[in-house]
């Protein structure tokens, strides 16, 4: 958990704006991207998740539900903060949902997505807001065309190379890319100084007409709703810089997971709590985790988490699926059809139920991910609370306990056979089928041929020179020619950390053995 | 995390305490004012926020909820590191869960210091009858550690508001004292987190 450690990230603001899209903005772009992304999935199944979505919450009585707050008060927290620091641009009321995401997406997707506004965000349901939210789309034209236009202005700069400005993102990407360093943490911490200061360079010094536009834009926006410039620079530089440097980013946690064994840990644990049943996992008895279609809505969520390569936006998707999970979670111990109120006992064990149901393996990156690319502000609301729940589901998935037996050695309980002086011998018996475990004493100074003819004495085997002592190490069988050391070679074995058995078998013997332990 | 300025100031409130305790409820009932309500889908109650104003100051509190059962206890300090305050919850009919509270105590003065403003609730007041832990031990030993003590009753709404916004007074007194030292060394809000594993524990001698 290294990485909740604070990182050098002073001076960074995206601003909370890129926040204020709603949940429902990220579902519409999700429901495109499952058509878009994924042939196999059918479209049939697109369209009764949407409906559901709509039924449950379209019913809802209360404009003040949990939900809208959900959406709604995480990010207006954050808004308060801001000032408070000095460097973040107060956000405005007005041009909040007018974020860089949704330019971006805008561009990239097939279509526009509503953009719920924020007033109406705390009012009420997702439902009720998409439909006045398109109706108000037109009214905030003006600002996401602002958004837009500096964003492209700032992608097409990073693309000419001749600019200053263009040639350091690009030297960078490259110098990073080839870098002999390939601890995440420190690439990670580059890129985002890297990335803040492009940013404050962009603010200050300027590049090509960008002040002149960024000064034209601002004069379509009144005083009292500036534009939140700081949120806009960082969301077209992730575009300029992350788009190239996630998968690098990725590859480096992946060997160091890989070298560390957290990444096996966390696939060996999930498969492991995939066979236990949820109240085993810490669900209470009464609750109902999400299954079949909610789990795959919840599935594709987390997986647009993991090809996002905008932090922010990573951070929605997981906002997403958590709010599918609320949404789709059945309690049936409450008499009426009314619903539980969840908290923090019994969402958690939820969400690490889902987590090892739809595999996230990489989790523990996603998160590593956001906490070292997220502004520190974002991370304090709501956000950040679901963040640190996604470290905590980590954490427990990690330190599951009743895995299943692993095969390291240090792990085993020492016996009578871990003596000097002593060897656990399977013997082998091919008349009878059966194998037997002996403890027999083996001297260091015994050569495999003596330990043979011992073995064969001691059992009374007629045709001893038909049979070998073999080394079983991860299921493969070597013999151990007749002049070598058997308590040598399980010395040597033990100290590269490789467990091993010893069989005593004959030689043509096909022996269907259990797997070492 | 706490900042203040011309739009309010900003807390973050850690729920500790052992499950089924009542934290949730607690919070539910603070921020919508509902108990055990009715209501069509399943309600987010993990992550709730609550504006205040306090003599002409804008308060605004993020409350965190965690969870309380003993296989999660490890997962504390990732929730509570740079929380303002904290409220301890216990069950007024379940003794360990007082217990529990003093353990939290113990750990969060140990990790954060006196940083952080604590209250800690004596629920279920509806369920004096069946008391277990006597209210005047509690009050005593939340004196004790510099914690405000409160019974509240989250089935009844009792005590909830008042031993919110007791928290939320102490916390701006807090920030406000605090607010020259921070100036003066501005790198001094360390975010750091140690994650402690929990004591291996004994193993069970199955005999038959």
């Amino acid at each position: 958990m290294g990485s909740l450690e604070d990182s050098p990230r002073q001076g960074l603001g995206v601003s909370p704006a890129t926040f204020h899209r709603t949940q429902d903005t990220v579902l519409n772009q999700s429901i495109q991207n499952r058509s878009m992304l994924s042939e196999t999935s059918d479209g049939g199944k697109v369209q009764t998740f949407y409906p559901r979505l709509l039924d449950s919450q379209g019913n809802q009585p209360s404009t003040h539900g949990k939900r809208s707050q959900m959406s709604s008060s995480g990010y207006a927290e954050i808004e308060e903060v801001s000032p408070g620091n000095g460097h973040i641009p107060t956000q405005p009321e007005g041009s909040s949902d007018e974020t860089d995401d949704d330019v971006f997406d805008g561009r990239r997707r097939t279509s526009r997505t509503i953009l719920p506004t924020k007033k109406l965000r705390n009012k009420g349901n997702a439902a009720f807001k998409q439909i006045k939210a398109s109706a108000l789309n037109l009214k905030r034209k003006p600002s996401r065309d602002s958004t837009t236009k500096i964003q492209e202005h700032i992608i097409k700069l990073a693309a000419n190379k001749n600019s200053t400005f263009g040639l350091t993102i690009d030297n960078f990407i490259q110098c990073t890319q080839e870098s002999a360093e390939t601890n995440p943490a420190v690439v990670i911490r580059n890129v985002r100084q890297f990335m803040s200061g492009m940013k404050n360079f962009l603010l200050t010094q300027g590049e090509a007409n960008l002040d002149e536009l960024i000064h034209k834009e601002q004069q379509k926006h009144d005083r009292r709703n500036p534009l939140p410039l700081d949120t806009i620079i960082e969301g077209a530089l992730f575009e300029c810089v992350l788009k190239h440097l996630r998968l690098h980013i990725y590859k480096c946690y992946i060997q160091q997971y890989t070298r560390s064994g957290d990444l096996d840990t966390l696939t060996r644990n999930m498969k492991a709590a995939r066979r236990q049943t949820p109240e085993e996992l810490g669900v209470k008895a009464s609750i109902v985790p999400p299954t079949g279609s909610s789990l795959d809505v919840i599935r594709d969520f987390l997986h647009c988490m993991e090809q996002e390569h905008s932090p922010p936006k990573k951070l929605e998707y997981l906002l997403a699926a958590v709010s599918s999970i609320y949404n789709s979670v059945k309690d049936t111990s409450s008499k009426e059809s009314s619903t539980l109120s969840m908290g923090a006992d019994d969402f958690l064990p939820v969400f690490i139920y889902v987590l090892a149901h739809c595999n996230l393996i990489h989790a523990e990156i996603e998160a590593e991910y956001m906490w070292s690319l997220l502004n520190p502000h974002l991370v304090n609301g709501e956000g950040g609370y679901y963040l640190t729940t996604l470290s905590s589901a980590i954490h427990v998935l990690k330190n599951l306990e009743n895995t299943e037996p692993t095969t390291s050695s240090r792990e085993r309980v020492p016996s009578v056979s871990d003596v000097q002086g002593f060897m656990k011998i399977a013997i082998f018996n091919h008349n009878h089928g059966t194998i037997v475990n002996k403890t027999l004493p083996v001297r260091q100074d015994m050569t495999a041929k003596e330990v043979c003819s011992m073995i064969s004495h001691k059992f009374k085997l007629a045709n001893a020179d038909n049979f070998k002592l073999v080394q079983v190490v991860k299921g493969e069988e070597t013999q151990i020619p007749d002049n070598a050391f058997p308590q040598s070679v399980r010395a040597q074995l033990a100290a590269e950390g490789k467990p091993c058995m010893f069989v005593f078998k004959s030689k043509g013997a096909k022996v269907i053995r259990p797997a070492a332990r | 995390m706490a900042a203040g300025g011309a739009r309010g100031h900003q807390f973050k409130v850690v729920l500790l305490g052992e499950g089924c305790v009542g934290k949730t409820s607690l919070v539910l009932r603070y921020c919508e004012d509902k108990f055990n309500d009715k209501h069509i889908s399943t309600l987010q109650a993990s992550f709730l926020t609550k504006k205040l104003n306090i003599a002409g100051k804008r308060v605004n509190l993020a409350i965190w909820d965690t969870a309380g059962q003993e296989r999660f206890h490890a997962l504390g300090p990732i929730y509570y590191r740079d929380s303002n305050g904290a409220i301890l919850v216990y069950d007024i009919t379940d003794e360990d869960s007082f217990q529990k509270v003093k353990n939290w105590v113990k750990e969060l003065r140990k990790m954060l210091g006196s940083e952080v403003t604590l209250c800690i609730a004596g629920n279920k007041i509806d369920l004096e009858k069946q008391r277990n832990v006597p209210a005047d031990e509690a009050e005593a030993y939340a004196t004790s550690v510099g914690a405000k003590h409160f019974h509240t009753s989250a089935k009844l709404n009792k005590g909830v508001e008042e031993m919110f916004l007791d928290l939320t007074k102490r916390m701006l007194e807090k920030d406000s004292n605090s607010k020259a030292d921070a100036t003066a060394k501005p790198g001094s809000t360390r975010r750091n987190i140690q994650i402690t594993e929990d004591e291996p524990q004994e193993q069970k001698s199955g005999c038959c």
